[in-house]
């Protein structure tokens, strides 16, 4: 198990993992502020239980690619933070490219419905 | 609609806390808790109407429940755990290993039991809808009621006739078919053996619905040259290939032609034969009773209906048969048939292994009671450092848990050896046995309930510590009191079930000596039994007039009496036609002279066709008279008789009973002699008692058993037996040649084994509460150091200390034995079958094991009360 965590598991990652990263890559937010940023950057398709997200966030964390941090100032303070680091930044811009290239596939198939 | 704030978003953001807290694991409440409970209000919160709050609020619940489940069944965490709960396994290694080898015995010992029953008593029969399927007896009405008549006649037997009015007239089966068990002699290019043979009717395929794996079945009214034959003879003695469909056996000097070859999982419980052939209910007569039957109930019919219309046809088919006049129908499954004899005994055995499994739980429960009471300064330390109660709770249970699965699955290991020494040691007589195989729902059961025992008692001590101060916990070294009392109620349950068992131990040992202490009325200590298959057949051929026959059958026998005569060491040879202990049986109706039977009463009466030194070879008693002399068996010589004591008096109670006249076989026989009671079927003497004897005459009913007088063994006497008789004749097969005491210690196998496998459970569940009274008297000894201490400074002689340890002790034991006699007292029905010769509440068994139980504990506690007694004044009262 401990070899496991070694090796980055997080190629590619979770759907609701990768909302995650997206909306911390912002800036730094707190649980209700990240589900609220996720349901309008998927106009209302993903809305992730506060289970579901904590538990997604609690595995982010073991894997380094996010980490809790203080509030900002004049935030709440009763709210935990959390912010991408940089490892977490770079497995979201490994899983961008990844999608990025399935999308470029995409529209060479013409599935993306722009030529018109 | 308003928004349902805030009465109800504070009820749902604590019920959301408490759903928090029982459904995620430990690790990510403990992290993300907090968090996650602000998310929820703040998410709840911000929604306006009530429809709306409602969705979020289920959509929540149900994600927490997703999350909780996803979260838990991740191995990492999982692993986690039971890494840690191993490391505290190692280091408290001695409580450990002992509560594992607990559980593995209670958890092994009740799964095997339970196996064993299922699979001699419960598998259903290999046959489509084999619930249906039912055995039909004719039963002599209130046998219980006839002095002359045994329990054999439960299950009768029906003549060819009866069979054959029965089935016309009943509408409860859609079919019925009879048969009747023989052996016969099997001729192979190397020699002859002697085999199993079911003859059956029409209607027995058809009543179990078999199909053939090869070939196929009788068809209907098929003469008797064809046979079917057991998959394992097949195998044995066919070759095992398609090829033998066809081939010819020869068997008793007829053709068989094999048609057909039975599933390997044929099996008709009761009922075997390695070769099936057809037999005509039509034919000539097959002596009179010797029928059985099978039949399938038509669907919806209940065994009880079906009894009562074929006790009303029975009654009315008496015509047929005027010896036998009363009849009612005992319609009864094969299994049931089949296990009657050992399915008492075998719930018994599982009701014991059950209650071991409960003493081994309670053994563990106190194991861990213990070991966590010892570990309270430990845990308060942890907890006066900040570690979370919570945590600490969690991993008490963890490690408690992993404990009992251990101790599981070790118990599988347990149960699968054992079902191996069960089947093992258990001679013919349990069917299905050999099939025995652990059952995983006993299996799980055991395993759910040593489960449920290490997460209980992991956490009676995990809670009560954990509301013990710490601060205080760690001042007095005191834990709690509360515990102690739960362990000393624990220790007497314990006590109560080693009672339970050792009693019915002791019943069974008892029954044993008993047994073993019967005089059957005969002296067996230099007759050795030899049973034989003869070759019958070989006189009894189509055309020779049985007159011929049965001179010839004669004359064979004296021939072979008079060859084992003449080997070393045999000084003289007995024919009968049943040889005590092994189980025949033949009664005929007689008429005794000047008896008027009561109406309705049946004087049937045991039938032993002897020689004259059968009587002394036996070494049997002679009550008036005289025996018979080599005389009595010559054609010309008058019609003697010889009966048992039972028999003379129950008839002439006048006591005048030399010269009787007893009609028989249209016949008069004058009684020459009265023997003592003599027990031939078993030492239980629950067979016939009125028996008679008769000369065995060169007119018919051949004796193919003989008694030698010898001391010699079976090793030394077979060897030259084998060579004398295959000169004599090379068809002769050796049934069984064994010294008759060694056969009738033999039957008492079953008690034996019962007995012993009673001792080890009780022996075992005695060892549980011991070491329970150990155990706690040491904890409680050691919790009142201070006390004892103090006691001490303050004058109290050493051996009042110890005396106070071990008045404890002896109340819990006393407490505890008596409990036990309680329950063994209202449960002591369940022995009553299993038991001979003892009362059932028998009070030098109960007051034995009363006094030893109680003598153990305390002597379990004399360590540690010795240990109280030593106590340092000093080092006692400074902690």
């Amino acid at each position: 198990m401990t070899k496991e965590r070694a090796t980055p598991r997080h190629a590619p990652l979770a759907t609701l993992s990768y909302y995650v990263l997206l909306a911390l890559a912002e800036r730094p937010a707190h649980g209700w502020a990240i589900i609220k940023r996720i349901r309008e950057l998927t106009d209302d398709a993903s809305n992730p239980s506060s289970g579901s997200l904590y538990l997604a966030m609690a595995r982010l964390e073991d894997d380094d690619l996010i980490v809790k941090t203080t509030a900002p100032p004049n935030e709440d303070e009763r709210r935990g933070y959390y912010k991408l680091t940089a490892a977490g930044r770079q497995a979201a811009r490994e899983e961008s490219q990844r999608l990025s290239r399935l999308v470029r596939h995409a529209r060479s198939l013409d599935l993306l419905g722009e030529s018109r | 609609m308003s928004a349902p704030r805030p009465t109800g978003e504070r009820i749902a953001s604590r019920l959301y806390g408490i759903a928090r807290y029982l459904v995620l694991p430990e690790w990510l409440d403990e992290r993300m808790g907090d968090d996650l409970q602000t998310t929820f209000e703040e998410r709840m919160a911000s929604t306006r109407s009530m429809l709306g709050w409602c969705v979020e609020l289920s959509h929540e619940i149900a994600g927490l429940l997703r999350a909780g489940l996803t979260a838990r069944f991740t191995l990492d965490h999982v692993s986690h755990d039971v890494r840690f709960a191993l490391r505290a396994m190692r280091r408290h290694r001695a409580v450990s290993t002992l509560a594992v080898l607990t559980l593995a015995v209670g958890v092994g010992a009740s799964t095997s039991m339970y196996s064993v029953i299922d699979s001699v008593l419960l598998e259903p029969l290999p046959f489509d809808h084999p619930e249906q399927i039912v055995m039909v007896n004719p039963t002599i009405v209130d046998w219980r009621n006839n002095p002359s008549l045994s329990s054999a006649w439960q299950h009768g037997r029906f003549s060819p006739p009866e069979v054959r009015a029965w089935m016309a007239q009943q509408h409860s089966f859609q079919a019925a078919g009879a048969y009747f068990q023989t052996s016969a002699r099997l001729l192979l290019g190397t020699g002859s053996e002697s085999v199993p043979i079911v003859g059956v009717s029409d209607g027995f395929w058809t009543t179990l619905r078999a199909r053939p794996a090869i070939g196929r079945l009788p068809s209907k009214n098929e003469d008797d040259s064809v046979a079917v034959v057991t998959h394992a003879f097949w195998q044995s003695h066919l070759g095992g290939d398609s090829a033998a469909i066809g081939r010819s056996l020869r068997v008793d000097d007829h053709a068989l032609r094999v048609i057909g070859v039975l599933p390997k999982d044929f099996e008709l419980i009761g009922v075997g034969g390695d070769l099936w052939l057809p037999l005509d209910l039509h034919g000539p007569e097959l002596g009179n009773h010797s029928l059985k039957a099978i039949a399938r109930l038509r669907d919806g019919e209940t065994v009880a209906h079906a009894a009562d219309e074929m006790t009303r046809i029975l009654r009315g088919v008496d015509a047929v048969d005027a010896k036998h006049p009363v009849h009612t129908a005992y319609i009864v499954s094969p299994v049931s048939e089949a296990t009657s004899a050992v399915r008492g005994p075998l719930w018994v055995l599982m009701t014991a292994a059950g209650v071991l499994l409960l003493a081994a739980c309670a053994s563990v429960a106190l194991l861990l009671l213990g070991s966590g009471a010892d570990r309270a300064r430990e845990l308060a330390v942890r907890q006066a450092l900040g570690a979370n109660k919570r945590r600490i709770v969690g991993q008490l249970l963890a490690e408690s848990i992993t404990l009992s699965a251990a101790g599981a699955v070790a118990g599988l290991a347990v149960a699968a050896a054992s079902i191996r020494v069960l089947v093992a040691t258990t001679r013919a007589g349990v069917p299905r046995i050999q099939h025995a195989a652990v059952d995983l729902h006993s299996f799980a059961l055991a395993a759910l309930l040593a489960l449920a025992t290490g997460v209980l008692a992991g956490c009676v001590p995990a809670f009560s510590l954990s509301r013990v101060d710490a601060g205080e916990s760690l001042r007095a070294g005191a834990t709690t009191v509360r515990t102690g009392r739960l362990q000393r109620a624990i220790v007497v349950g314990e006590l109560a079930l080693a009672t339970v068992l050792l009693v019915a131990a002791g019943m069974l040992t008892r029954t044993m000596g008993e047994l073993q202490r019967v005089n059957p009325g005969f002296d067996p200590s230099d007759a050795f039994a030899l049973r034989l298959d003869l070759p019958f057949d070989r006189f009894y051929r189509r055309g020779v007039p049985a007159d011929s026959s049965a001179a010839l059958a004669g004359a064979y026998i004296g021939r072979l009496t008079d060859g084992l005569r003449t080997i070393p060491g045999v000084a003289d040879v007995a024919t009968t036609t049943i040889m005590p202990f092994f189980g025949g049986r033949a009664t005929n109706t007689v008429e005794p002279e000047g008896y008027r039977p009561a109406p309705g009463e049946v004087v049937d009466v045991a039938r032993h066709f002897v020689s004259a030194s059968y009587f002394s070879i036996l070494h049997v008693r002679v009550l008036q008279g005289r025996l018979f002399s080599p005389q009595d068996e010559r054609m010309d010589a008058g019609r003697v008789m010889i009966v048992s004591d039972a028999f003379a008096r129950h008839f002439w109670p006048d006591g005048r009973w030399i010269s009787r006249a007893v009609g028989l076989w249209g016949a008069t026989y004058r009684v020459v002699g009265v023997i003592g009671e003599t027990r031939e079927q078993n030492l239980r003497g629950d067979d016939d008692k009125f028996k008679f004897y008769v000369p065995a005459r060169p007119d018919g009913n051949f004796p193919s058993n003989f008694l030698l007088r010898t001391n010699a063994s079976a090793a030394t006497l077979v060897p030259i037996l084998r060579e004398r008789l295959s000169k004599l004749d090379p068809d002769i097969v050796i049934g069984s040649a064994v010294p008759l005491r060694e056969r009738m210690a033999e039957t008492l196998a079953d008690d034996r084994f019962r007995m012993r496998l009673m001792s080890i459970f009780s022996s075992v569940a005695a060892l549980f509460a011991l070491i329970g009274v150990y155990g706690v008297t040491s904890r409680s000894v050691a919790r009142r150091r201070r006390e004892m201490g103090l006691r001490a400074a303050l004058g109290a002689p050493a051996g009042r200390l110890t005396i106070m340890v071990l008045q404890e002790a002896g109340a819990v034991g006393a407490a505890g034995a008596l409990a036990g006699v309680g329950i063994a007292i209202a449960g002591s029905r369940a022995l009553e079958r299993m038991i001979w010769g003892v009362p059932p509440i028998d009070p030098i068994t109960y007051g034995v094991v009363f006094g030893v139980l109680v003598s153990a504990a305390l002597l379990a506690a004399l360590v540690p009360a010795r240990r109280a007694a030593a106590a340092d004044v000093m080092q006692a009262l400074r902690t």
